[in-house]
C-alpha cells in the first residue's frame, strides 16, 4: 500500500533562556497504509514534536512532511482533515456529555450533519459508550474519558491516525482495549504512528518500529530487520543497549540534546 | 452559520457552568435589593423626624428663658429655616424666602411626598437651604465652664455653649467684646451639624440684641441690612450626583459577567487539555475565537440586563428613582442604556479575550486580568469628578466615553451626535481586540510554551544572542512607561520648576538612564550582541548625506503637520495649546542655548534612537523582510512618549513626531545602522530650537519665518524643503545596505 505518511529529514529547535534545544534532529520515516509504525523512546526523546510536525500543530525548523499526499507545509488545513491525533494529555469538555462533544467535533471536521449521526452510533457501539453518552464528561473514569477521547477523534474517519501515548493512566483492561482498537485501524487500511515507551506492548502491536533517542531516530526497521542488526531479541534490549552505547545514563537519557553555541537558524522556543 | 454552530457550545459550556450563572442571577437578585434596602433605612433613620434632638449644654451664664429663646430663633437677620417640598424635577421650585418667621414644627410637616426620596434628596442635595432638620434642645442642666469639654467628651450633650462677659479695662478703656464658644467633638457628624445650627441661633440672638440696642438711638435698627434669599425654577433635568454611580456599576458588573467565560473558553482550554485538540482541527482560529467571543458576549450582555432590570426595579421600589434618575425609571432611558452595555460588552469582551488568549492557565489569565479591572476603574472614578463632561475627544476614548455617556443618560443630558461617536468608536476598538485576540489564540507559545517563571527571567543566559527576546524587551517598554512618567513628575522635587537649566539637565539625565542605559544593561545581561541590538554597523556615506539634509528640511515639513494638526483637535476639544508654548518661551528666555542643545538635542538623538530604532526594532523584528510592523510600532511608541510635557498631554505633537519617527526609522531599517538616524535626529532637533538664535541670519537672506506666531511657513520654504527632502530620501536609499548584509532570517523567540 503506499505511504500515507512521510517525514523527510524533520528538524525543530527550540530557543530556551537557559540554552537552544535540538527537539529532533533530521528525522525521516515512512508510513503506508495498513501499517502501524511504533515511534518509541524515552520520556523527552522527541516523538511527541515529530507528531505535532507530522500533523502541522508546529513548524518545523527544517525538513518537511507528507501525509496523504498533502504537504503539511503548504495546506496544513487539508492535512487536518486526513489526520486524527489521539493524546493522552488530551482533555475533554466537562460540562458535554460524550454524545455533544463527538458532534462538536463533526462540526469542526465539516462532517455533515446525517454522517455525524451515524458515526456517534458506530463509535459509541465500537468503545462501549452507551452507558454514558448521554451524561457530562465530569463524571467519567479514566478508561471512560480515554475511550470518548478515541471517539471524538475518529469522527470524520480518517486515513491517518497519530497515537501519543494513548495507554497512559489505564489498567490492563483499557490498555487492550486500545490494542485491539488499533489492529482494527490497521485492518481498516489506515496509516498509524504509535507513540509509547512501553516497549515490550508495542512489539506486539507494531509492524515496525523507530527508536528515538536525543531527538534522532537511532534504529528503524520491522523487528526481524531489527534483531538481524542489532543481534538483540526484544525491543526493550535494543533501547537499553542503545543507551549504553551512547554512553548515557536513563537520567541523561530523558534531557533533550543541549548546544551551547547559537546556531545561525533560531527555532521557536517553549 | 459554521461560527453560530461553534459558539453555540461555547455557550452550552459556559451557561451549565454553576460558577457562571452565580454571576449572571443570583448575584444582581441579591445585591441590588440589599443594597437598596440598606441605603433605603440609612436614608429613613438619618432624617426621621422623631429621632433624638441634639443636645446643648450652656454654662449657666446665660438665663434658662434666654437660653430656650436663643435655641428657637430663626436665623440671623430674620430668614427662616424652611421646608422644601419633595426635590423632585416635577416640581418648579421657585421661592422667596424674606423676613418669614417659622418654626421648625414647619420644618417637619413640610416633608411631604415620599419620604425616603425627600430624606435622600436631602442627603444628596448640596444647596445650603436645604432641610436639615435637626432639632435642638437644652440640656436641662448647666455646667460649670472648666468641666464643659469633660462633659462633651463623655458624650453627655452634643454641643456645649460657653459665654464669656465683656469687660473693660478701665486704665485703658478697651472693652474686650463678649464671646460664645460653641463646643463640639471632632469626627461626630451629629456633634458638628448640631454645632452649625447652635451657630446660626447665636449669630440671630446677637442680631436680635443689635437690633434692640439700635432701636434705643436715633437710627433705629432699619439701618442693619437684612439678607434675603430667591431660588429660581430649574428647566433642567436635576439628579442627583450619587447617578453617576450607577452607570459606575452598571459597567462593573457586566465586567464581572464576562470574566469568567472568557478566562474558561481561553486559558481554559490549555489548562483542560483540550487547546491542542482544537487546533489540530481544520478550523481556523478566527473562526474558532469568533464563537467564543459571541458566547461571552452573549452572557455579557445577558448579565447586563439583568442587572439593569434589578437595579432599575429596586431603585422603582425604593422610590430613590425619582431622585436619582433625572425622568425617573422610562422605556426610553432603558433601552438607551440597553444598547450602550450591549457595545460596552461587546468591547470589553473582546478584549478580555484578546488578553486570556495569552494566558496558559487560569491562574496567569487571573493574574493578567487584574491590571485591567484597575485600569477600568479609572475612567469609573473619572465620571464621579464633577466638571468632566462628555465632549467630541472623550468620545473617543475607549470606556470612559462609555461611563461618561451612561451618567449622561441617566441625567438626560446626553447628546445624540455624542452617543453615536461614543458607540462607533467603541465598536472600532472592539473589532482591534478581536484581531489581536485572534493572532494570540492558540499561537504555539501558549498551546506548548511552558509557565517558566520570573526566575527564568533571572537567570542569566549561558550563550550569545542576536536579538532581544520579545518578553525581556516588551517587558522593559511596559516597565518603562510608568517610569517615565512618575520620574518626570520627580524632576519639580528635586529642582525648583523655577529653575528650568536644573530641569533640562535632569530631564537629560533621565533620559540617558531610561533610554540608553538600561537598555544597554539588559543587552549586557542577556548576552545579546550590542552591535546586533542597537544596530551599530557601519553605513554608507550617501545615508549620511542623505541623513544631514533631511535633518535640515524635515523640521519644518513637522512644524508644518504640527500646525495642521491643532485645528481638528481643537474640533475635538483635545488641544493643550498653551502648554507647548509656554514652555518655548521659557526655553528661549531662560535658558542657556549650550544646555538647550545638548539636552533637548544631542542627548535625546543619541539616546532616543539607541532605544527606539535599536533596542526596540530589534526586538520586535525577527526576519529582515518583515520591517512595516515594527517600523509602526515602534514610531507609535515614539510618537506616544513625545505627547507627555511636563505631566501634560499634548496630543498635538503626536502627528509631527510619527512622522519623524518614521522617517528616522526608515533610515535606520534603509541603512542597518542607527548612526545616520542620530545624525538626523540631532540636527532636526538643534535646527527647531535655534530658530531664535538663527532669526538674524534668516532676515538676512530675506526669510522671516514667524514661527513664534504659530503661522503657516511661505509655501516656497515648504516647496523647497519638500524637495530636498525628497533628495535626501532618494540618497538614502541609495546607500542602503545589500540584502546579505542585513540582519540575519531568525525565528520568532520568547
Amino acid at each position: 500500500m503506499p505511504n500515507l505518511i512521510e517525514a523527510v529529514n524533520l528538524h525543530k529547535t527550540f530557543v530556551t533562556p537557559v540554552g537552544t534545544v535540538h527537539a529532533v534532529n533530521g528525522l525521516s520515516l515512512t508510513v503506508a497504509g495498513g501499517e502501524v509504525f511504533g515511534l518509541l523512546g524515552a520520556n523527552g526523546a522527541g516523538k511527541t514534536t515529530t507528531l505535532r510536525m507530522i500533523l502541522g500543530l508546529m513548524k518545523p525548523t527544517s525538513g518537511k512532511a507528507i501525509v496523504a499526499g498533502i504537504d503539511v507545509a503548504e495546506h496544513p488545513e487539508e492535512v487536518k482533515r486526513s489526520v486524527a491525533l489521539v493524546s493522552a494529555s488530551a482533555g475533554l469538555y466537562q460540562w458535554l456529555s460524550p454524545r455533544e462533544l463527538m458532534h462538536y467535533f463533526a462540526d469542526l471536521y465539516d462532517v455533515s450533519t446525517d454522517d455525524a449521526i451515524r458515526r456517534v452510533d458506530e463509535l459509541t457501539k465500537l468503545f462501549d459508550l452507551q452507558s454514558f453518552v448521554d451524561r457530562p464528561c465530569a463524571g467519567l473514569s479514566t478508561g471512560q474519558q480515554q475511550r470518548v477521547n478515541l471517539a471524538r477523534s475518529l469522527m470524520h474517519d480518517p486515513p491517518v491516525v497519530l497515537m501519543d501515548e494513548p495507554t497512559r493512566g489505564l489498567d490492563i483492561v483499557g490498555s487492550k482495549r486500545i490494542f485491539d482498537f488499533t489492529a482494527q485501524l490497521k485492518q481498516l487500511g489506515k496509516a498509524v504512528i504509535f507513540c509509547t515507551h512501553r516497549l515490550e506492548e508495542a512489539q506486539r502491536l507494531c509492524d515496525r518500529f523507530g527508536l528515538m533517542f536525543r531527538g534522532r531516530l537511532q534504529l528503524q526497521g520491522s523487528l526481524a530487520e531489527l534483531r538481524k542488526s542489532s543481534g538483540l531479541e526484544s525491543i526493550t534490549d535494543m533501547f537499553l543497549d542503545l543507551m549504553e552505547r551512547n554512553d548515557a545514563t536513563t537520567e541523561e537519557a530523558m534531557q533533550p540534546q543541549l548546544v551551547t553555541t547559537a546556531p545561525k537558524h533560531e527555532g521557536r522556543s517553549v | 452559520m459554521r461560527v453560530l454552530r461553534l459558539s453555540r457550545k461555547e455557550l452550552r459550556e459556559s451557561l451549565r457552568d454553576r460558577r457562571t450563572l452565580v454571576t449572571l442571577i443570583v448575584m444582581p437578585l441579591i445585591v441590588y435589593p440589599l443594597l437598596g434596602s440598606v441605603v433605603q433605612k440609612f436614608a429613613i433613620n438619618r432624617f426621621d423626624p422623631n429621632s433624638p434632638p441634639a443636645l446643648v449644654v450652656f454654662d449657666g451664664s446665660l438665663p434658662e428663658v434666654a437660653a430656650d429663646a436663643m435655641l428657637e430663633l430663626p436665623e440671623s437677620n430674620g430668614t427662616t429655616l424652611k421646608g422644601r417640598t419633595k426635590p423632585s424635577g416635577d416640581d418648579k421650585i421657585k421661592s422667596e424666602e424674606k423676613n418669614s418667621p417659622a418654626s421648625l414644627q414647619d420644618v417637619a410637616t413640610s416633608l411631604t411626598g415620599s419620604e425616603t426620596g425627600s430624606a435622600i434628596g436631602a442627603l444628596t442635595n448640596s444647596d445650603e437651604g436645604n432641610v436639615r432638620p435637626i432639632r435642638l434642645q437644652r440640656y436641662e442642666q448647666p455646667v460649670k465652664r472648666e468641666f464643659m469639654e469633660e462633659f462633651l467628651q463623655a458624650g453627655e450633650a452634643d454641643v456645649g455653649v460657653r459665654q464669656t462677659i465683656a469687660v473693660r479695662d478701665d486704665a485703658t478703656g478697651v472693652v474686650q467684646p463678649s464671646d460664645f464658644q460653641i463646643i463640639s467633638r471632632q469626627g461626630d457628624a451629629f456633634s458638628q451639624q448640631a454645632a452649625v445650627e447652635v451657630e446660626k441661633r447665636v449669630l440671630a440672638f446677637r442680631d436680635r440684641e443689635l437690633r434692640k440696642l439700635l432701636d434705643n438711638t436715633q437710627f433705629g435698627s432699619a439701618v442693619l441690612p437684612t439678607i434675603s434669599k430667591l431660588r429660581l425654577a430649574n428647566d433642567a433635568p436635576q439628579s442627583s450626583p450619587l447617578g453617576a454611580f450607577i452607570p459606575l456599576m452598571l459597567v462593573l458588573m457586566t465586567m464581572t459577567g464576562a470574566v469568567y467565560p472568557a478566562i474558561d473558553l481561553t486559558a481554559g482550554e490549555r489548562e483542560r487539555g483540550t487547546l491542542e485538540m482544537l487546533m489540530a482541527a481544520p478550523v481556523s482560529r478566527a473562526q474558532l475565537l469568533t464563537g467564543k467571543f459571541i458566547a461571552v458576549l452573549t452572557v455579557a450582555v445577558l448579565t447586563a440586563v439583568i442587572n439593569l432590570v434589578a437595579m432599575l426595579l429596586t431603585l422603582y421600589a425604593t422610590g430613590f428613582d425619582r431622585v436619582l434618575l433625572a425622568d425617573g425609571a422610562t422605556f426610553q432611558m432603558f433601552f438607551s442604556v440597553l444598547i450602550l452595555l450591549v457595545v460596552f460588552a461587546s468591547f470589553f469582551s473582546a478584549v478580555l479575550l484578546s488578553i486570556t488568549s495569552f494566558a496558559r492557565s487560569f491562574r496567569e489569565a487571573q493574574a493578567w486580568l487584574i491590571p485591567l479591572m484597575l485600569v477600568s476603574l479609572a475612567p469609573g472614578i473619572l465620571s464621579l469628578m464633577p466638571g468632566v463632561n462628555l465632549t467630541l475627544g472623550l468620545a473617543v476614548l475607549p470606556l470612559v466615553n462609555i461611563v461618561l455617556l451612561g451618567r449622561e443618560l441617566f441625567q438626560g443630558t446626553a447628546a445624540l451626535h455624542l452617543y453615536a461617536v461614543t458607540l462607533l468608536s467603541t465598536l472600532v476598538y472592539t473589532i482591534l481586540a478581536l484581531r489581536v485576540a485572534a493572532n494570540v489564540f492558540g499561537h504555539d507559545t501558549v498551546l506548548f510554551g511552558s509557565s517558566a517563571g520570573v526566575s527564568a527571567w533571572a537567570k542569566r543566559p549561558t550563550e550569545t544572542r542576536e536579538s532581544i527576546p520579545t518578553s525581556i524587551g516588551v517587558g522593559w517598554l511596559i516597565l518603562l512607561i510608568p517610569l517615565f512618567i512618575v520620574l518626570s513628575g520627580l524632576r519639580s522635587r528635586v529642582v525648583p520648576i523655577d529653575n528650568l537649566s536644573g530641569q533640562l539637565i535632569l530631564s537629560g539625565c533621565l533620559t540617558t538612564i531610561l533610554f540608553a542605559v538600561f537598555p544597554v544593561a539588559i543587552t549586557k545581561w542577556i548576552r545579546a550582541s550590542a552591535v546586533q541590538v542597537f544596530a551599530l554597523h557601519r553605513f554608507h556615506v550617501a545615508t549620511l548625506i542623505g541623513a544631514l539634509l533631511l535633518g535640515c528640511t524635515m523640521w519644518t515639513l513637522a512644524y508644518q503637520v504640527l500646525m495642521f494638526s491643532k485645528g481638528p483637535l481643537q474640533w475635538l476639544e483635545m488641544l493643550n495649546n498653551s502648554k507647548l508654548k509656554e514652555l518655548a518661551e521659557r526655553l528661549t528666555s531662560e535658558t542657556p542655548y549650550l544646555i538647550r542643545i545638548v539636552t533637548l538635542a544631542l542627548v535625546p538623538a543619541i539616546c532616543e534612537e539607541l532605544f527606539f530604532r535599536g533596542f526596540l526594532i530589534n526586538t520586535i523584528q525577527k526576519r529582515a523582510n518583515l520591517w512595516l510592523r515594527p517600523m509602526l510600532i515602534s514610531t507609535f511608541v515614539f510618537a506616544a512618549f513625545h505627547v507627555v510635557v511636563d505631566q501634560s498631554l499634548t496630543l498635538e505633537r503626536f502627528p509631527a513626531t510619527f512622522l519623524l519617527g518614521l522617517v528616522l526609522c526608515g533610515i535606520r531599517l534603509s541603512s542597518g545602522s542607527i548612526f545616520p538616524g542620530i545624525v538626523m535626529h540631532a540636527i532636526s532637533n538643534g535646527l527647531l530650537l535655534s530658530l531664535k538664535e538663527l532669526d538674524p541670519v534668516l532676515q538676512a537672506i530675506g526669510l522671516n519665518l514667524n514661527v513664534e506666531n504659530e503661522t503657516s511657513l511661505p509655501t516656497w520654504f515648504l516647496m523647497a524643503s519638500l524637495l530636498i527632502s525628497g533628495a535626501g530620501a532618494g540618497l538614502v536609499w541609495m546607500g542602503r545596505k545589500r540584502a546579505k548584509t542585513l540582519q540575519p532570517v531568525r525565528e520568532r523567540s520568547i
